[in-house]
């Protein structure tokens, strides 16, 4: 916020000093290449992104695909009021959220250390091998990851069971994919497992780009390993992860309808219920278009809440923001 | 950057080579084939579900169909599982393929008013199909609009030769225990118990005593099972009384014996304690790999395990039906309901710029001629007449089995086309069967050497046998009812129960020792709050408006 | 690079490079398996995989998935597709991405507000599956190559990301570019572009993957004009037709005759194009990877 009212002044102080009311089209004018150029493609996305947002109606109505938006009946909040009454709503919600927390500290934690550990290897070769490994599992689709967590997990034989009964942590095997309560935790580890690689990829992008005068200047210095990755490297990254973490917050209600879906069993419903799975069977599924629409529609408006408020929080706190 | 584009280029070239070499297959329909003497229509069809997803008219059997019919057919399919997002997008947009086979969603595709009405053709042009459908015609409106939108598929199958449905059990157990069938519940996990003592390990693996599947969408397979031990036949989630009066069993006593045995059975530790916490593929694997000595399901769900047992040469631990009743039970119904079912197979759809060409090669499907081309396949490839009977040699009876070869030559693959019923009693005017696996023949020289010991066992010429054979019913399967979207409360109630159920089923079948009740209390009192049963008065209607109607 | 740092270590950099290398090979391990394991699958016999069971090496060893796969004769082409659909599209978004993540970045730019509200709050709005079709079909897309690109050209999350990145560049360079009077046009791409190589690089693959994977759109809009098809819409195709319907269970499904169901499995297919989809973006994957492995410090560092 601070250099934005310096710029101006640097880029051609007469114009900053002009009167505030005409200044809007004077910089309008004034910058004309960068509004010509960035146009088109705000066009492309009011299009794309905000023109079929008039389904929304849709959400009042009892939607029927065949007799269309103006032949459906309308039905007022009745949607809303359907989703908020139910109790599946309210467990799906706490489920959602549990997982998505869950996986937003490992995920965060988990791909930000790998990025740091990559950065640190010495050997070109052997940090090119690992990174071109971790990768790996993001393209094996969900379908695979899950029965390969099941067989891995198993009571009969998989190979975590043996492992820790090898080691004596436990006697006999332990159903781990049986144990509601463990089932957040697997979402979260699964997803660690199988995204850890990929999401590196994007800080050490960032990192790459870090200046290594920078670095150069430290080892004069006679700092330390440690040293150099908390003062320079994370410094460095840290305005992709804070971008980042605000703008994954707004995804706190998704959390992989496939990935649920998959793995979740009979055994551990209660924990693995989520909002997706929810309105997918008591909507889309049920051909209940309107009343995933109105989901939709909430999901929206708790996505919007959660954003802007953890922007302006970010903006109060380190004075960085996405918007 | 230049090396990057000079690969990507190759890349291009290399593919495009490569492509250059087959030319794409939808560009010669069009045009060229327009310049022979008979003019060929070209219908598109959209299938959903997952049946015959081929290019059909490109298979030899599929050019000989072209030639009697005249009609060419573009083939599309739905890809992924998801059947709801693809019928609520098509009907949107109000565009569909001439032909489509909606397979569950057909509801949808009736509402939104994208299927032609076939009462008239039938009587105007249906020659072929009122011979074949005959009285079954009646059975073919939609419950809601008393239309016929499509001739259903789904009616009398080729007379098998294995059981539909039953208690899969091991052929070395049945040995062990004198073949032993429509044993009590309580005899069978008996059996059970004492063979697993007695061989512990199969192949060095921990034998399995009873398994079933518990996923998602497999766990009817245990929850549909107490009104089979009952006597009454696979019907859904009611069973129905001589009036039509349904009654939904999930919470009667039946309910309550079956998981409370199961209970009792895991712990001993009798059953796969995966069961619930394992994929449909790990408990396929399991029977494959040979370590389940017992389990519920259907035969057809299992032949790709059966081949691969066979594949390891265990035919020791090739599972067989038999049937499990409660005690005092007479007639068991394992083998279920001999009927049709609408609602499936396909429709003509309202984008169709030829609906009479269209029903009119709908009903030339029907035909003697073609069918004998789609059931049987080319006279000297596929079957031999001799003495004007249609026979299959030593070669022949061979390629009948093979699914692979079956799909490349196009024979058997039209099964979502209206036909004759497939059963053995049902004959072509020159007296063959329909079907080739109806010979005598066939089913003779069908089973294998380890299949037939079991056949000596149980002294029956032919494995269906061993359970009761399918009941005709004046209401139909009974399954294939659905609510309404004018009833979202009964679906919801539905949809509901199904869940509690699905969760119970675990919680109930691995409840510690002497809490199975409270668990089954708990399990009552949350079905009676979703409203399990409100279900029932909907369904008692429905069938009796059929048993009124078909009868 | 080797003696720079040579002649600093310390025993606690010994330690951190032992430790941190067992944990890279831990990771390895760990990341490789998914991968090695479906490679396994798609070269054991489909049948012989039914068991299960099956975890370093295929007991019964055979090329048959990928025949299978690759007599398709459709798939060739649709490979095609798939590569100039990856092309252009992460040339497109990359090209979008870059010129909103700069404009985004200047805080003098007059539009920069309402942009960032525009662009970020995009991502949490959907029109759902009817409106947006509808638009495709009004925009006549249907059955066009564009449908693959249009709708992707826009992605706020990747501008954000640029826009964090260019925020970091040293201010100095783009200033006095300015101030020689060089247009924006220049100063994006002759400064901005080869100074966020790494950052660049990683969205051109992010989206090309995106687009070399989708197969959804594929089958909504241009699912019946086998001209556009693309690899992975036809891969799902051999699935669907390999799906053993097992695992679909239901009651009506036991009425479908024998000839009609399949003997290859799921399984078998699923891991076979897996690989085959992997194959092309491994082998693109090393000329991406140098810009943010090596990175911008390649220069820098004294060899």
């Amino acid at each position: 916020m601070i250099k934005a009212e310096v710029s101006p002044k640097l880029e051609n102080g007469s114009v900053a000093l002009m009167p505030k009311k005409k200044s809007f089209f004077a910089s309008l004018v004034r910058q004309k290449d960068l509004v010509l150029i960035t146009l088109p493609f705000a066009a492309l996305l009011i299009l794309f992104n905000y023109v079929p947002l008039w389904g929304w109606i849709m959400a009042f109505q009892n939607y029927k695909p065949g007799l269309g938006i103006f032949n459906s009946k309308w039905v007022g909040f009745k949607n809303f009021y359907d989703l908020f009454h139910d109790s599946y709503f309210f467990l799906g919600i706490r489920n959602t959220l549990g997982i998505s927390l869950l996986k937003l500290v490992t995920g965060y934690l988990g791909s930000i250390t790998l990025a740091l550990l990559i950065n640190e290897i010495k050997n070109l070769a052997f940090k090119k091998t690992v990174q071109t490994i971790s990768y790996l599992p993001h393209f094996v689709s969900w379908v695979v990851v899950s029965g390969l967590v099941y067989t891995c997990l198993s009571t009969d034989g998989g190979v975590v069971n043996e492992i820790l009964m090898k080691l004596h942590i436990i006697s006999e095997p332990f159903n781990f994919m049986g144990t509601p309560k463990l089932f957040w935790g697997v979402m979260a580890g699964s997803d660690l497992w199988k995204e850890i690689g990929w999401n590196s990829i994007i800080y050490l992008a960032a990192m790459s780009g870090i200046n290594p005068d920078i670095y150069e200047a430290a080892d004069i210095d006679g700092a330390g390993r440690f040293r150099k990755i908390f003062s320079i490297t994370l410094p460095g990254i840290l305005p992709t992860i804070k971008i980042l973490l605000i703008l994954s917050v707004g995804n706190l209600l998704t959390v992989g309808f496939e990935q649920t879906y998959l793995l979740s069993n009979n055994m551990v419903i209660d924990y693995s219920q989520t909002l997706e799975l929810y309105v997918y069977n008591y909507g889309m599924g049920m051909g209940r278009y309107s009343f995933a629409t109105a989901a939709g529609i909430f999901n929206s408006v708790v996505a919007l809440i959660l954003v802007t408020t953890f922007n302006k929080l970010s903006k109060t706190i380190s004075g960085e923001s996405a918007f | 950057m230049k090396k990057q584009i000079s690969v990507i280029m190759a890349a291009i070239m290399i593919a495009s080579a490569a492509s250059g070499c087959q030319s794409p297959g939808n560009q010669a329909t069009g045009a060229t084939s327009g310049g022979e003497q008979k003019e060929i229509k070209t219908f598109s069809l959209y299938t959903m579900g997952q049946t015959t997803p081929l290019d059909l008219s490109n298979t030899p059997v599929g050019k000989k169909v072209t030639e009697i019919t005249g009609v060419k057919l573009k083939c599309d399919y739905q890809v992924g599982s998801d059947e709801a997002t693809i019928a609520t997008t098509q009907t949107a947009s109000g565009q569909y393929d001439d032909l489509l086979n909606p397979h569950n969603e057909l509801n949808v595709y009736r509402d939104a008013g994208a299927l032609v009405p076939l009462d008239d053709y039938i009587e105007k042009y249906g020659t072929n199909i009122k011979k074949w459908y005959g009285d079954d015609l009646k059975k073919l409106k939609d419950p809601e609009t008393g239309h016929i939108y499509s001739l259903s598929p789904a009616r009398k199958t080729v007379t098998p030769i294995y059981p539909l449905y039953g208690f899969y059990v091991q052929k070395q157990v049945l040995k062990a225990n004198n073949w032993p069938n429509k044993m009590t519940l309580d005899d069978f996990f008996a059996m059970l118990e004492k063979f697993a003592k007695e061989h512990p390990t199969i192949n060095g693996q921990k034998v399995i005593p009873f398994a079933s599947r518990g996923d998602r969408d497999g766990s009817y397979l245990i929850s549909g099972v107490p009104a089979l031990l009952a006597g009454y036949p696979n019907t859904g989630g009611n069973y129905y009384d001589a009036d039509g009066t349904a009654h939904n069993f999930s919470l009667s006593k039946w309910s309550h014996d079956y998981y409370k045995k199961l209970n009792e059975a895991q712990q001993k530790g009798m059953i796969d304690p995966n069961m619930f916490s394992q994929t449909a593929d790990q408990f396929y694997q399991n029977i494959a790999s040979g370590k389940v000595l017992a389990f519920y399901g259907g035969r057809w769900e299992i032949t790709n395990q059966i081949a691969s047992l066979e594949n390891q040469k265990m035919y020791d631990q090739v599972p067989f039906a038999i049937s499990v009743v409660f005690p005092g039970v007479e007639a068991e119904s394992y083998n279920g309901i001999e009927s049709i079912s609408a609602g499936q197979g396909i429709c003509i759809t309202t984008s169709c710029k030829d609906p009479v060409g269209a029903f009119k090669f709908l009903d030339a499907m029907c035909s003697e001629e073609v069918q004998k081309l789609v059931q049987w396949g080319i006279e000297g490839e596929d079957y031999t007449v001799v003495d004007g009977k249609m026979t299959l040699t030593e070669e022949q009876l061979k390629k009948v089995d093979d699914a692979d070869y079956a799909k490349k030559q196009g024979v058997g693959q039209w099964w979502n086309f209206p036909h004759p019923n497939l059963d053995a009693n049902t004959k072509f005017s020159d007296g063959n069967y329909v079907h080739p696996q109806n010979l005598p023949l066939y089913i003779s020289s069908h089973y294998k050497d380890y299949e037939k010991e079991v056949l000596q066992g149980y002294k029956v010429s032919n494995l269906y046998d061993m359970l009761a054979p399918m009941k005709s019913s004046k209401f139909g399967y009974g399954w294939d009812i659905s609510i309404p979207d004018s009833q979202p409360e009964l679906q919801d109630a539905q949809k509901k129960s199904g869940d509690i159920t699905n969760k119970y089923l675990a919680k109930l079948i691995n409840a510690k020792a002497g809490t199975f009740e409270d668990v089954w209390n708990e399990y009552c009192n949350e079905m009676k709050a979703a409203k399990y049963n409100s279900t029932e008065s909907y369904f008692t209607q429905q069938v009796q408006k059929r048993i009124k109607e078909w009868n | 690079m080797k003696v720079f740092h040579l002649h600093r270590r310390t025993t606690g950099d010994v330690v951190f490079d032992i430790i941190n290398t067992i944990i890279m090979i831990f990771l390895i391990i760990v990341t490789l398996y998914p991968f090695w394991n479906t490679l396994v699958y798609s070269l054991n016999s489909p049948v012989d995989s039914l068991r299960g069971g099956l975890y370093l090496w295929p007991r019964q060893f055979t090329f048959s998935n990928y025949s299978l796969i690759l007599s398709e004769e459709n798939v060739y082409w649709a490979s095609v597709v798939s590569i100039l659909r990856a092309l252009t599209g992460s040339v497109a978004n990359v090209l979008c991405t870059v010129i909103i993540g700069y404009a985004l970045s200047q805080k003098s730019f007059v539009l920069n507000k309402f942009y960032s509200y525009l662009f970020v709050f995009s991502m949490y709005f959907s029109g759902g599956l009817i409106p947006g079709y509808f638009l495709m079909r009004d925009l006549h897309l249907i059955n066009n190559f564009l449908v693959y690109i249009l709708p992707a050209t826009v992605s706020a999350w990747n501008i954000m990301v640029v826009r964090s990145y260019i925020s970091e560049l040293p201010k100095g360079l783009i200033e006095s570019a300015k101030i020689d009077g060089a247009s924006e046009f220049r100063i994006i791409f002759s400064i901005i572009f080869p100074l966020s190589m790494p950052v660049v690089a990683c969205i051109l693959l992010f989206v090309a993957v995106g687009q070399w994977n989708s197969w959804f759109d594929t089958m909504l809009y241009c699912g019946n004009n086998q001209s556009l098809s693309t690899l992975a819409y036809e891969l799902q195709k051999v699935l669907q037709t390999s799906q053993s319907l097992s695992t679909q269970s239901s009651q009506a499904q036991a009425l479908i005759p024998a000839a009609m169901r399949n003997i290859v499995t799921p399984q078998s297919v699923r891991a076979t194009m897996t690989i085959i989809t992997i194959v092309p973006i491994m082998c693109v994957y090393p000329f991406l990877q140098k810009y943010f492995v090596n990175g911008l410090t390649l220069g820098g560092v004294k060899e």
